[in-house]
């Protein structure tokens, strides 16, 4: 942007000879874009040799503005890094936002690339790929699906303030209290596990057999899914398969799935899945298989599936209700939504009385 | 300053030691008058053995003691032949049991460690290699299969740090804290880690992806 190049050019002469011009990254955005850049500050990237490798930081805090005439919901941008092959994509995703036409909001980009010396020198690149309205209309190219991401969240949103809201009109202050104490107990009470996800059927030697797994049923979803089955390896749970039923009246795009793998200590970790193109007609069912390998830590000793939201063939999309949610095993490794997140931590750090207030906001 | 042992000192004294060692003690004794002393001592002491060793005890004749010695040999010698013939020495198998076992053993062990050592993807192909020499195939079993797709590249996801390695690269996100971090993969090939900011509460997702 010929707008940042003073700030780009300042930035590299004080960062001196640390970090150098192919370190910061180049920001491209549609001329019709809803969005516009005030400002970037990309200090702080750098790129440094260590050994036989080259360590590139690259840290860019953006502020947007809201430029279109709609308010904005969420947004996601994507970096591609082109010295990382293959891969080298990334995307930084803010939900949960609430900013009006011609209103600014901050975005920031952290990212490290290690690459060989070898490897050819790149350039990083971030792009737009999708914005959402308040009113769940879409702008971008939404190569990375962002419009059903930054839709579910939004509906998740949607559906936690309500509840929130509920309990307040219901139960006073007191009772909205409580259950910010109690979301911040379940939050201390999951486990940060560590894990793997490999594409491909398998990486190791271990004999393996098939584990039969069962599916949480939530009632009222579109679809129905049977038993699954997924081959098991010592620590790797390999290629999950299930037969997905869609008993809606409607055409189902696609409909992503949780898997909570056990591990032998008895931890849960929890791993999505996407399933694109499944295009399942009213009463159809098709199977869904995951060419890719889990590993923990430890030994995996069981897995379960359940529905986390189905997308229509007309874009809109189906998220389980608060109550669906409230079943034990889920509470367990079920990370809220960025929503309850932010609300939480907004009563954290600003009590209950500012909680209230943006809760109204959204009204 | 750490001085070197009496016995280095009179290796030292005998120009018994290697260069390194040699140019080690040297510095030593340059910089310490007692190690020097001491070397001093040592070659004083080797210069008075060698003359002593140089002259020949007194009361000595060479040519009387070579005579006798020649004499014990001549009479050693009869004296056998008295006796009776020796017994002739068997030659030794070139490879006796013993120097076998030992080289198998040293060949099981050494075949251990390549096996121990290889890459797992590398061993499960010899071991396969192996059962199909012998005619052992696995795929006839119905719980127990061997897989041999070589992987694509590998996602991480853990409180610390999402990656993504592939080819000796890596793209990773580091969290500035473990605290307010949520991390999740997903089976399409991304992984995430969701931060929420301690004073804004804004939520930023950021994902990293293993392909284009």
């Amino acid at each position: 942007m010929s707008s940042n190049f003073p700030r780009v050019a300042l930035f590299s002469l004080m960062a001196g000879p640390m970090a150098c011009a192919g370190v910061l990254p180049r920001i491209d955005l549609p001329k019709d874009s809803p969005v516009a850049v005030l400002s970037s500050d990309p200090a702080g990237s750098s790129e440094l040799s260590r050994g036989g490798a080259v360590v590139v930081d690259v840290h860019d805090a953006l502020t947007l503005r809201n430029a279109g005439e709609r308010r904005i919901r969420g947004i996601t941008l994507m970096v591609i890094a082109q010295d990382i092959s293959p891969g080298g994509k990334a995307s930084v995703t803010v939900p949960s936002l609430n900013v009006a036409p011609g209103d600014t909001f901050p975005v920031r980009v952290d990212l490290r690339l290690l690459r060989p010396v070898q490897a050819a020198d790149g350039f990083v690149q971030i792009t737009l790929d999708g914005v959402l309205f308040d009113d769940l209309s879409f702008y971008g190219p939404d190569r990375l699906s962002s419009r059903r991401a930054l839709t579910v969240y939004e509906l998740e949103a949607r559906r936690d303030r309500r509840y929130f809201r509920n309990l307040l009109e219901a139960g006073g202050p007191q009772r909205l209290q409580q259950e910010m104490l109690s979301a911040m107990s379940r939050s201390a009470e999951r486990s940060g596990l560590a894990v793997q996800m490999v594409r491909g059927p398998a990486t190791n030697y271990e004999p393996e057999h098939e584990m039969r797994f069962s599916f949480l049923q939530f009632p009222d979803a579109p679809v129905q899914p049977g038993d699954g089955v997924v081959r098991v390896a010592a620590n790797e749970a390999r290629g999950p398969r299930v037969s997905i039923r869609n008993k809606s009246d409607e055409q189902v795009r696609s409909v992503e799935l949780g898997w909570i793998v056990r591990d032998q200590q008895g931890r849960e970790f929890l791993a999505d899945s996407l399933p694109t193109n499944l295009d399942l007609a009213p009463g159809q069912s098709r199977e869904i298989v995951q060419d890719a390998t889990l590993r923990l830590p430890m030994g995996v000793a069981g897995m379960t599936g359940f529905v986390r939201n189905v997308e229509f063939a007309d874009q809109h999309v189906w998220i389980p209700s608060r109550t669906a949610l409230s079943d034990p095993r889920l509470e367990q490794v079920l990370a809220p939504s960025p929503e309850e997140d932010r609300l939480i931590q907004i009563y954290k750090k600003k009590g209950l009385k500012a909680l209230i207030q943006e809760l109204k906001r959204f009204e | 300053m750490r001085h070197p042992t009496l016995s280095e000192l009179a290796l030292y004294a005998g120009n018994d030691w290697g260069a390194l060692t040699r140019w080690r003690v040297r510095r030593h004794i340059t910089l310490c008058p007692a190690c020097r002393q001491e070397v001093r001592a040592n070659q004083a002491a080797r210069e008075a053995l060698r003359d002593f060793t140089a002259q020949m005890p007194l009361g000595v004749e060479w040519e009387r003691l070579a005579e006798e010695m020649t004499g014990n040999i001549r009479v050693g010698l009869a004296a056998g032949e008295c006796v009776g013939d020796f017994p002739v020495k068997r030659r030794s198998p070139l490879l006796r049991w013993n120097i076998a076992a030992s080289m198998a053993m040293l060949v099981v062990l050494f075949a251990a460690a390549i096996v121990i050592n290889m890459p797992r993807s590398d061993s499960g192909r010899l071991g396969g290699v192996v059962e199909r020499l012998f005619g052992y195939d696995r795929s006839h079993q119905h719980t127990e299969s061997i897989a041999a797709a070589p992987a694509f590249g590998v996602l991480e996801a853990s409180p610390r740090l999402i990656a993504m390695h592939a080819n000796g690269s890596t793209l990773s996100v580091a969290p500035d804290s473990a605290s307010n971090v949520r991390v999740s993969v997903s089976l399409e090939g991304s992984a995430a880690a969701r931060v929420v900011d301690s004073d804004t509460g804004q939520v930023t997702i950021s994902r990293v992806y293993d392909e284009q």
